[in-house]
């Protein structure tokens, strides 16, 4: 038996640089689902039929706490919001299907001034994966170049879990308090897959990507006229912290939120609704690790719903609605900018203690040269009273 | 009028129940059909973040230990025999013990009443099964039967069996002709050598040997395939009321273990094996079977901290004078199980993963020419799977080197190893590594 020493006698005859040919693996896809992901807008199937507009006075959106009062009656919810993607580029073209559960909660009459509301919705949506085709020379004797496929996946996102209070100080003034804690997480796999599994062997990373943040939303909404009321939100968002694989990475804030809106309801069973919100993107720019470029953003929106036929002595909701909104995590340097229409219905049933709501969006995301992104945002919603 | 009036005039009410029925109905069936597809690769480049992994290659000195060891588990432990007339440079034979004789036979040819000890045979043949295609007959060639049945010394060594092949042992011999040898081969004994022995209460113990004007070789198969060598005989005249029976090999010794002499039934004697390797050097096969075994020192880094994509033990090989120099011969890396505590390699290199409960551990195997030089590539990434959960303490970084015809072929494939005065013949680990990182963060 020969031995040599026992540690290593010579470190790398060559110590090889990485020779990289064609595309290295890529991460997100897309325009809307830049760093930490699409900005789902805490909105309700109701509001999103109206394309955000009344989601001011919209008790089971998360915006305003001081809607929960408007209707003092109990109820829970639930939504399922698929969204269909078409991302073109000179590359080719993606259809991608993402399916979220972003929005439940409950609203809890204390008395017919007081209403309390819990929720949880979706914040931001990281979900998204790419597989990028990549070759590289491992060895100086290779005589070719070995080609493998880089995936990459991100599946989760960010919550808003709301605790929420509303009171009526008179009958057309009402102020709501909400506090909101900020969690979820994020799996990151990336994956070097190669098709030579007897020379190579397949890698597997997988990050766990947890937040952790806290923010206070607070609400007024005012009967200025008997058919014409505004309102008002902001919320303060407060630390959070990004944890990867349970350990603390990164801190930063959540983005403080300032919104408004303006409410008619001259027309008999019809609200017109338009709203401008401001959300201080910028702020979260300090939780990420890779550098994201955030924005502050404004989304702006114009709808209405309207009672049209009756069902069983209900009437069913019609909706429709625009809405033009920046998104915050930038491509590169440049801002995306989002325009959306769309309409929808609210369907009564078992004399109106349930509520059947669908509606559509159509979304254009447009700001990055070369790549034509649109979406059909679905929206399904139920609402059951006790 | 409000807009509800407006709508039930556009709109009978038969026709919005039928809505309200269909609605939701075409919503659930739209919703059910979303099934979550997220592959956006064709949004890439524009709108994608470089994120490639960062994939390093270094040569490393790292075989810290080798050894030529024997190799196998032990005598008749391998699926073939070899029986080779090589001239001076192999000679290897087979024995076969029948240690249990038929207790019953009819008494004579004549009175085919049952006697209660063996005292008739007829046509009694030793059955040898052969692997045709790796026979390598171009004269004919003399097949030979011994008894090589023996009381002293060790009953399984060559020097004290090779004797034993002489001509007052001769029982029989057959010639069988290039191209004529089939997968089986009848080689009919005395009907009395049975009987004989029965008679005496000794064993049965044949030898085996071919020999012939030129180099021959022939693989028999042995017991542990299912097929091994049997004695094919009758014990009764009648061949209408009795079949033939089949006597399959059995060992009696060793006595005091059983694995041991369930090895024994039949195994492979060799009387002239091809030569130890020189200095230096690390030897994969031959007869008698060899093996190398390397034991490495990676950087903790790489094994603990790294994913390792390819790993490959770079080894230059020298030309080799066994047998068979331009036929292929399959080198087969294994992961080595056995502790520290082992610290004899010839020991430690039988505590093998085994690849059929731990497919994981299944290593490519390196296909040479034992005749051949040059640098040879093999491949053990799939041991970094196991070094990388284990310390060194309790799983040193070793594998074997071995033929997958240990023990039944005489190709034997010479490297260099780590010894080598020329550093740039030693055996080298090349790595292709990338570190653990935390891809994708936002």
């Amino acid at each position: 038996m020969t031995r040599t020493p026992f540690f290593i006698r010579a470190l790398a005859a060559s110590s090889l640089a990485i020779v990289a040919a064609a595309s290295g693996a890529a991460a997100q896809g897309t325009t809307s689902a830049q760093s930490f992901g699409y900005p789902v807008g805490e909105l309700s199937t109701r509001a999103l039929g109206t394309a955000g507009a009344i989601g001011e006075v919209d008790a089971r959106s998360s915006i305003n706490p001081a809607a929960l009062v408007l209707q003092p009656q109990g109820a829970v919810f639930a939504q399922y919001d698929p969204e269909l993607r078409t991302v073109t580029t000179s590359a080719g073209t993606a259809h991608t299907t993402t399916a979220r559960f972003p929005n439940v909660g409950a609203v809890l009459p204390v008395n017919r001034r007081l209403v309390l509301g819990v929720s949880a919705s979706t914040f931001l949506d990281r979900t998204w994966e790419t597989n990028t085709s990549r070759t590289l020379k491992f060895a100086p004797t290779d005589d070719s170049l070995v080609t493998f496929n880089e995936r990459r996946k991100s599946d989760g996102g960010i919550e808003d879990l709301r605790l929420a209070a509303a009171y009526a100080v008179t009958p057309s003034v009402r102020f709501g308090l909400a506090l909101n804690g900020y969690t979820g997480s994020t799996r990151v796999t990336a994956s070097e897959l190669f098709a030579d599994t007897l020379q190579y062997r397949d890698v597997t990373q997988v990050s766990d990507v947890s937040y952790g943040g806290t923010a206070v939303t607070a609400g007024l909404i005012v009967d200025l006229l008997p058919k014409l009321n505004i309102s008002v939100s902001g919320r303060k968002g407060g630390h959070a912290t990004m944890y990867v694989n349970d350990t603390a990475a990164v801190h930063g804030d959540i983005p403080d939120r300032y919104s408004g809106s303006v409410s008619f309801e001259g027309l008999p069973g019809t609200i017109i609704a338009a709203r401008v919100s401001r959300e201080l993107w910028s702020q979260m720019a300090s939780l990420s690790a890779s550098g994201a470029h955030a924005v502050d953003a404004t989304d702006m929106s114009l709808g209405a719903e309207s009672a049209g036929p009756r069902l069983g002595g209900f009437p069913l909701l019609l909706r429709a609605g625009i809405r033009r909104r920046d998104l915050p995590f930038q491509v590169g340097t440049t801002t995306v900018r989002e325009t959306s229409f769309g309409g929808g219905i609210g369907l009564p049933i078992a004399y109106d203690r349930v509520t059947f709501d669908v509606s559509v969006l159509r979304s254009n995301r447009t700001g990055v040269a070369g790549v034509d992104e649109h979406a059909y945002n679905l929206s399904f919603g139920l609402r059951v009273r006790p | 009028m409000n807009l509800t009036d407006w709508m039930h005039r556009l709109a009978p009410r038969a026709m919005t129940r039928r809505l309200a029925t269909v609605l939701p109905l075409a919503a659930v069936i739209v919703a059910a059909g979303c099934n979550e597809k997220l592959d956006g690769t064709a949004g890439c480049p524009l709108t994608c973040v470089d994120q490639s992994a960062q994939i390093q290659t270094v040569d490393l000195d790292a075989v810290s230990s080798a050894a030529t060891v024997l190799g196998g588990l032990g005598l008749g432990t391998s699926p073939f025999m070899l029986l080779a007339s090589r001239g001076d440079t192999l000679d290897t034979r087979v024995i076969i013990r029948f240690d249990s004789l038929p207790g019953v036979s009819a008494k004579s040819a004549s009175d085919t009443t049952t006697s209660t000890t063996f005292q008739y045979a007829d046509s009694v043949y030793l059955r040898l099964r052969l692997d045709s295609l790796a026979a390598k007959l171009t004269v004919p060639v003399t097949v030979s039967v011994y008894d090589v049945d023996m009381t002293t010394g060790d009953d399984t060594a060559a020097a004290v069996l090779a004797p034993l092949f002489n001509a007052s042992r001769l029982v029989a011999s057959t010639v069988v002709a290039p191209g004529k040898l089939v997968d089986s081969l009848a080689i009919r004994l005395p009907n009395s050598f049975l009987t004989d022995k029965a008679a005496a209460k000794a064993r049965v113990r044949l030898g085996v040997q071919i020999s012939a004007s030129a180099s021959a070789s022939a693989r028999v198969a042995a017991t542990q395939t299912g097929f091994g060598p049997s004695i094919v005989l009758r014990n009764y005249p009648d061949t209408v009321a009795h079949q033939p029976i089949t006597l399959l090999p059995f060992s009696a010794t060793p006595t005091t273990n059983s694995s041991i002499a369930s090895g024994l039934q039949d195994f492979t004697i060799v009387v002239q094996g091809t030569a130890p390797p020189a200095p230096g050097l690390l030897a994969v096969g031959g007869l008698p079977g060899r093996q190398a075994y390397l034991r490495f020192n990676v950087p903790s880094s790489i094994v603990d901290s790294a994913l390792v994509i390819r790993a490959t033990l770079l080894l230059t090989q020298v030309p080799s004078s066994s047998p068979d120099p331009t036929d292929t011969m399959l080198v087969q890396p294994r992961l080595v199980l056995a502790s520290p505590l082992v610290s004899d390699p010839e020991k430690a290199a039988q505590v093998l993963a085994d690849t059929v409960q731990i497919p994981l551990s299944r290593l490519a195997a390196l296909r040479t020419t034992p005749g051949t030089s040059g640098v040879r590539e093999v491949e053990i990434a799939p041991a970094f799977r196991f070094w990388a959960v284990q310390p060194d303490s309790l799983l040193p970084r070793a594998i074997t080197l071995r033929s997958t015809q240990q023990d039944y072929s005489p190709q034997q494939a010479l490297f260099y190893g780590p010894s080598a005065a020329d550093p740039t013949v030693r055996p080298k680990l090349r790595i292709s590594y990338t570190s653990r990182s935390r891809i994708g963060l936002p």
